[in-house]
């Protein structure tokens, strides 16, 4: 039976070392400029006739500018515009990357917790930068719940500082355990098929045509977790509370 | 032609001081929207998708929980390192971890998004909630 992990295995294509430092191109830095090759052709092709009346490809690429700009704008509110192209970037690059994870044969980069987690601390770091430059030192006092007697605030104090630091631990494992479970779920189901012969194999090979359309709905879904996520701490960190 | 050329004038007067009015009221109407998005968000869950809105609520508390967990065992396992004070701080921070690990999933669960008096009478731990309503 196949093994349900070998799928993850990262893989050298290309030795590289730059001065002892191993910089080896490998089949997830493959998925990775894919990613971003099929992000770039998909927004620049179907944006190319720029019909008034859009076409097929061209209302793709603008339902997903409008569910973006329609996410910050719910989400943050109008100071959320100047952060529209990070977050746009970040959640194409999530969707397209989980999405093409999805084909046979391919690899997904998201299911690597290396991965996701520098995700999650770009937003992370740049989420408290924004904070502190908008709020100086009056962003700490969001560390200082109000409302709460003094007694209680060397408690309460540590416990919302673990609170904001696990932020990119909880996004980052979301997303990893989300696209990791899904696949070996699924890995798991397809190497039941041919041992189990022409009678019994039908099964798990409907369970798997089922998990297929619902990894589709995971992939997109935690695409936009990930990204409403993103929205809210910087609502957190513009608004303060 | 007189009728004409008197309105350009009277328009440019108006609009002289209707202007503020009207720069005012946009103003106040996209305040009020803003909040009412922002009312809105914390009234709905983000991803109450009725489909698989238990797994997709299951990974999402079950994260919160453990990374803050995570966090605080880790803190205090650095800090212990660090001071040489072995078991003892690891300990204090990982009922810290736990505390913060309740608190993530309280807020991202929605309890204390909600108003607050709906929260405490929907809660027993309503308390809890009031306390913490503004943090959010």
């Amino acid at each position: 039976m196949a093994n349900p992990i070998e799928q993850f295995t990262v893989r050298p294509l290309i030795e590289i070392n730059l001065g002892g430092l191993d910089a080896t191109f490998t089949n997830a830095s493959a998925f990775m400029l894919l990613t971003v090759a099929s992000v770039t052709m998909f927004l620049a092709l179907s944006m190319r006739g720029r019909a008034l009346v859009p076409g097929r490809w061209q209302s793709m690429a603008e339902l997903s500018y409008e569910f973006i700009a329609g996410l910050l704008r719910d989400n943050v509110g109008s100071e959320g515009r100047r952060f529209f192209p990070f977050v746009f970037t970040l959640f194409m690059f999530i969707l397209f990357a989980n999405m093409l994870g999805l084909m046979p044969y391919s690899f997904t980069i998201t299911s690597h917790i290396i991965v996701t987690f520098i995700l999650a601390m770009v937003v992370f770091i740049g989420v408290t930068i924004v904070g502190i430059l908008r709020h100086g030192v009056k962003f700490f006092s969001y560390f200082v719940p109000s409302g709460v007697p003094m007694a209680v605030l060397p408690l309460m104090i540590p416990i919302e500082i673990i609170s904001y630091l696990s932020r990119p631990i909880s996004l980052s494992v979301r997303l990893f355990a989300n696209m990791t479970a899904g696949h070996i779920m699924m890995k798991v189901f397809a190497g039941f098929v041919i041992p189990l012969g022409i009678f019994g194999g039908w099964a798990p090979f409907g369970v798997d045509v089922l998990l297929v359309g619902f990894e589709f709905l995971v992939a997109f879904l935690q695409a936009y977790v990930f990204t409403v996520l993103t929205c809210l701490y910087l609502h957190d960190a513009i608004h303060l509370h | 032609m007189s009728d004409n050329s008197a309105r350009p004038d009277s328009d440019g007067g108006k609009s002289g001081t209707n202007a503020p009015d009207i720069d005012d009221l946009g103003r106040r109407i996209s305040a009020l929207r803003e909040q009412k998005h922002i009312q809105e968000r914390k009234n709905h869950e983000f991803d109450a998708n009725p489909a698989n809105a238990g797994m997709a609520q299951a990974f999402r508390v079950g994260a919160e929980l453990i990374s803050a967990l995570i966090v605080g065992v880790g803190i205090g396992w650095a800090l212990d390192q660090w001071l040489g004070t072995k078991p003892w701080l690891m300990l204090v921070f990982f009922f810290l971890g736990a505390g913060a690990g309740i608190l993530n999933v309280y807020r991202s669960t929605g309890l204390i998004g909600a108003n607050a008096p709906e929260a405490g009478k929907n809660t027993e731990k309503g308390n809890n909630s009031t306390d913490s309503n503004d943090l959010d």
